[in-house]
């Protein structure tokens, strides 16, 4: 009676859950009104019908009450529904009594069912399945966030189940659910323990969109909205997404660069202006006459149409079936973008002058040469922008010579002071806070934005033009080793980076976030420069293969620069590896419990079954063994038949010279040797408990 | 499959070259006889009855007597009269049929009262009176009574009182398609009862009845006797249960069955397979019961399954 009840009591909490992601989509504001009619069926599903369905009219009657007509009349509800149901009929959408009615009705048919079926592991798993499934499609289709929520419906479910399993077998043993219960929680101790839990649970759906349209970070999944072209407000945390943008295959593992932005506000980024024209091809003169260039050749398989056409290099030349294709080029972003959002490619190929700089091009001291508005625009620094990161980036480029030496000293700024890079703690600037300023001397961690922002505007305060850069890096090759490789491009790839211009080489490109080499983005030629190894070495493309991709957070971890923060990690976690090996033991026991049960009955009673005592207690604990197995010893049936039985079933002639020593001794105050009687044991609990 | 003893398993190969496919009815005809009780067999004309008891004295090495009960036979006519020797001048005793080892009394309720309490004095005392003198019986006395359960014009059925009398009733049935197909083949030239020959001697038979006495019987099954028998008692669809005596009866056949099968001491088992046999003819159905179809053997056989078995001296602990 308690079982069920408690039964009762579990199955209707479980039914419970999936009212919050409800009631957050509609107008409803209190979920206790609702539990009458949700607990009252359920409760009463064991009673006679009459009482069924009294309480669950009960239940509903009082649920409406709460919820409808709050200090009024009772029978209010009844004009509310009638009123309702006909305008459902007049074709109109239910209001909230039909809405509510609803609720009750499912409350009731599961009661009904539950009163049915009780007690069934198929009904258990069919209301788990529907309540888990409701939470997870609202959380990813709907505004609803489940992430935590939806561990209460699945440890009840997973209690509902075990007290399913209490009433199915009265006497079933306890150890299995138990057992099976405590594995389970301890894998959900260790999973919420565990270091690494990043890509779990994710709105799909915001993610993929956002890196489709929103060319520049993959989402801001905590936050949800406002994403697209918008970079006006950076900052907050982001999680990984692993969806598949495109594939390319190309000469080496390149950037994708999509387009600049100029203006820094303080909290992100905006365009000054946009002018885009109609072009045979995209030519933005990225870099100065006398760098070499070299001609390469990318082919783009893209998972889904986007409305911009990556590239790297400069003199980008866009190729859709062997057919030239005009392209819309803006030189205030350098973004190209098709003619027309229908004509949005999947297959097509690329064309552009990949650079190769020299040292001695670089390291030109030459004084700048820019257009009044373009160094406005490339120099261009908030007034809110605080002294103190003016004062640094003067700091950091004290004493060097050329504004080369000056950029790197900025772009490696970072790696020297320790920023760490991280996802998931990124802070959103205050108010009244720049996002710079914050990044620079509070938080010190951050993902590209943090890192490429900053360096752009200490760029931009050290004297240097900088612009602000968005793409992918290079992604994960398929193949390594062959001349034209293949490279998966995912959301997570989706990168910013800033390019100081240099007047000469013109516009250098640069990765100050750490732990990113920022391969492949131009060359330092190595013909006509042999020094360029020891100046630069991480720039070096050419043979890179890029096996481990460093975009990911968690193995930026492993950067020998980064052990003290991979140590702190590591402490966190020290509750995981007592838990997963207690897990691990519990489960080892689990499997192999028949042969330890068996091994450690042999030998308890190894040396008790010489004595009578002993021999009775052996045959007793069989007796209890075999109960459990389905062979019941009840009123009416005596040894021997139950040895027949017993014997008959595993095919053994074992239990039935066992119980002849036992009635041996029993009825007729004889007994057998304890060799024969250890033999016949020994026999019988290997096929009780094989 | 059961095992027995050298001897008991002679004679139920013995008894089974004639009566094919009786191995229930033997064997507990025959530890009735090794429990010193008489058997009734209820049946109808034809199965073998007569063949069963005369095998059974074959076998033995018995004096075997019948009797063809009749309304008109007289207690005389089964005990013997004295009669006057002219010679002598003396009144001698001749000796009825009831002086053998093993009387077959042939529908036994067609005959009178009168004399049905003769037999069932004879059965009882082992000895009978005639004239004041009292005469006894040869020694092992075997009675197996017929009974047709067919036919009631004409007939003076058993009191209770009187049933009780005999150890066990068994029922002989009809033989399977298979065994009658043997028994035809059996009987296709000669008699086979006339070749039978005996495997043990009277004797023998003393000495293992003997034996028998000895047989055990331990606390928790002499327990599970009296719960069997008591559970008679109490039974709403019985007017009347078991009486003690038939506890005795239980207890001695479950002896001699345990001694058939070569144990020295009594097992649940055999009381178990003994109840309807030992007990179905010393109950009385209710009237209801009976006009509702039930038999004492349905009712004997929803008892077996009520009625715990001792498995131990402290039963309640597991």
């Amino acid at each position: 009676m308690m079982r069920r009840l408690l039964w009762n009591a579990i199955a209707a909490a479980v039914l419970t859950c999936f009212m919050p992601p409800l009631l957050e989509l509609t107008t409803f504001e209190h979920l206790w009104s609702f539990l009458p009619m949700l607990f009252l069926p359920l409760l009463l599903s064991h009673l006679s019908r009459r009482y069924f369905l009294l309480g669950s009219l009960g239940g509903l009657l009082l649920s409406f009450y709460l919820i409808l007509t709050p200090g009024s009349a009772p029978w209010g509800i009844f004009t509310e529904i009638s009123s309702d149901v006909q305008s459902v009929i007049n074709g109109e959408l239910p209001g909230r009594p039909a809405f509510a009615l609803s609720i009750g009705l499912i409350s009731f048919l599961i009661a009904y069912l539950a009163r049915r079926t009780f007690p069934n592991r198929g009904f258990v798993f069919g209301l788990a399945f529907g309540v888990i499934g409701f939470i997870a499609y609202c959380d990813t289709w709907t505004d609803y966030s489940g992430e935590t929520f939806i561990l209460y419906p699945i440890i009840l479910s997973l209690l509902l189940l075990y007290a399913t399993e209490v009433n199915e077998r009265p006497r079933a043993s306890y150890v299995r659910p138990l057992s099976a219960l405590f594995i389970m929680g301890a894998v959900i101790v260790a999973a919420v323990q565990s270091p690494v839990i990043n890509a779990t649970w994710q709105d799909s759906w915001y993610d993929l969109t956002s890196g489709l349209e929103g060319e520049g970070e993959p989402s801001n999944a905590i936050q949800k909205v406002g994403y697209g072209n918008n970079d006006e407000q950076l900052g907050g945390p982001f999680q990984m997404d692993d969806r598949e943008v495109f594939q390319v295959e190309s000469e080496g593992n390149r950037y994708w660069r999509v387009e600049t932005k100029d203006i820094y506000t303080g909290k992100g980024w905006v365009l000054s202006e946009s002018n885009p024209e109609i072009d045979g091809r995209g030519f933005f003169s990225h870099f100065g006459k006398e760098v070499k260039t070299r001609n390469e050749t990318a082919t783009f398989e893209m998972a889904r149409e986007l409305p911009f056409v990556p590239y790297n290099g400069d003199n980008v030349r866009l190729t859709v079936d062997q057919q030239r294709q005009n392209v819309l080029v803006d030189p205030d972003n350098q973004k190209i973008s098709y003619l027309d959002d229908a004509e949005q490619q999947r297959n097509y190929q690329i064309e552009y002058a990949y650079p190769l700089f020299t040292e001695e091009q670089l390291q030109t001291d030459e004084p700048l040469n820019l257009s009044v508005a373009d160094t406005r625009r490339y120099l261009q620094l908030p007034d809110g922008l605080p002294q103190r990161v003016r004062d640094l980036a003067n700091q950091i480029v004290e004493g060097e010579k050329t504004p080369w030496d000056k950029a790197r000293a900025i772009e490696n700024y970072f790696e020297e002071e320790n920023f760490e890079y991280n996802t998931e703690e990124v802070a959103v600037p205050k108010e009244n806070q720049d996002y710079v300023d914050q990044f620079l001397f509070e938080t010190k961690l951050g993902y590209c934005d943090n890192f490429s922002t900053s360096a752009a505007v200490l760029l931009r305060a050290a004297g240097l033009p900088a612009r602000w850069v968005k793409g992918f890096t290079g992604g994960e090759s398929d193949v390594i080793g062959s001349a034209v490789t293949s490279y998966t491009v995912r959301n997570k790839n989706a990168h910013s980076w800033v390019e100081v211009y240099i007047e000469g080489p013109g516009w250098v490109p640069l990765e100050p976030t750490v732990s990113f080499d920022g391969a492949g983005q131009y060359t330092i030629d190595r013909e006509t420069n042999n020094e360029t190894e020891q100046t630069n070495p991480q720039r070096e493309t050419e043979n890179n293969t890029e096996t481990t991709t460093p975009n990911r957070p968690q193995e930026n971890l492993l950067d020998e620069e980064q052990t003290t923060s991979a140590g702190q990690t590591e402490q966190k976690s020290i509750p995981f590896w007592p838990i997963l090996v207690t897990a691990l033991a519990l489960l080892f026991l689990y499997l192999f419990r028949k042969p330890v049960i068996r091994t450690l009955a042999i030998l308890f009673f190894r040396r008790q079954i010489e004595r009578p005592e002993g021999f009775r207690r052996m045959y007793r604990y069989l007796l209890r063994r075999l109960d459990k197995k389905g062979f019941h010893y009840q009123d009416g049936r005596t040894l021997a038949e139950l040895a027949h039985e017993v014997d008959g079933y595993y095919e053994t002639y074992a239990m039935r010279p066992l119980t002849d020593a036992y009635e041996r001794m029993v009825y007729g105050g004889e007994s057998l040797s304890a060799e024969k009687k250890r033999e016949y044991f020994e026999n019988i609990i290997r096929h009780v408990e094989g | 499959m059961r095992t027995y003893t050298k001897e008991i398993q002679a004679i139920i190969d013995n008894v089974e070259k004639v009566i094919i496919g009786k191995e229930d009815v033997i064997t507990q005809s025959l530890a009735a006889l090794l429990a010193g009780g008489h058997v009734l067999l209820e049946d109808v004309p034809g199965v073998g009855k007569t063949m069963l008891v005369r095998a059974f004295s074959r076998s033995i090495g018995l004096t075997f007597k019948r009797v063809q009960f009749t309304p008109d036979l007289l207690p005389s006519d089964l005990t013997g009269v004295s009669m006057y020797n002219q010679k002598t001048s003396q009144f001698e005793y001749r000796p009825g049929p009831l002086m053998g080892n093993i009387v077959l009394a042939d529908e036994i309720n067609r005959t009178s009262p009168k004399t049905q309490s003769a037999l069932l004095e004879g059965m009882a005392e082992a000895n009978v009176t005639v004239d004041g003198e009292i005469h006894t019986l040869p020694n092992p006395f075997f009675v197996m009574a017929t009974q047709n359960p067919i036919e009631h014009e004409g007939t003076y059925p058993l009191p209770e009182a009187q049933l009780d009398r005999f150890l066990v009733k068994v029922k002989m049935g009809y033989p399977d398609f298979h065994q009658e197909m043997k028994l035809l083949t059996r009987f296709e030239r000669d008699e086979p009862i006339e070749t039978l020959e005996s495997v043990i001697g009277r004797e023998q038979l003393l000495q293992m009845k003997e034996e028998v006495k000895n047989v055990h019987v331990s606390q928790p099954v002499k327990k599970y006797i009296v719960h069997l028998v008591q559970a008679t008692r109490t039974n709403g669809s019985l007017y009347l249960g078991a009486s003690p005596r038939s506890s005795i009866a239980l207890m001695k056949v479950a002896q001699a069955w345990a001694y058939m099968e070569g144990r020295s001491f009594v097992l649940p088992d055999d009381v178990k397979h003994l109840l309807i046999p030992v007990l179905s003819h010393r109950l009385i159905l209710t009237a209801d019961a009976r006009y509702h179809g039930q038999s004492s053997e349905r009712i004997l056989e929803q008892i077996k399954k009520e009625v715990a078995v001792p498995i131990q001296q402290d039963v309640e602990s597991l």
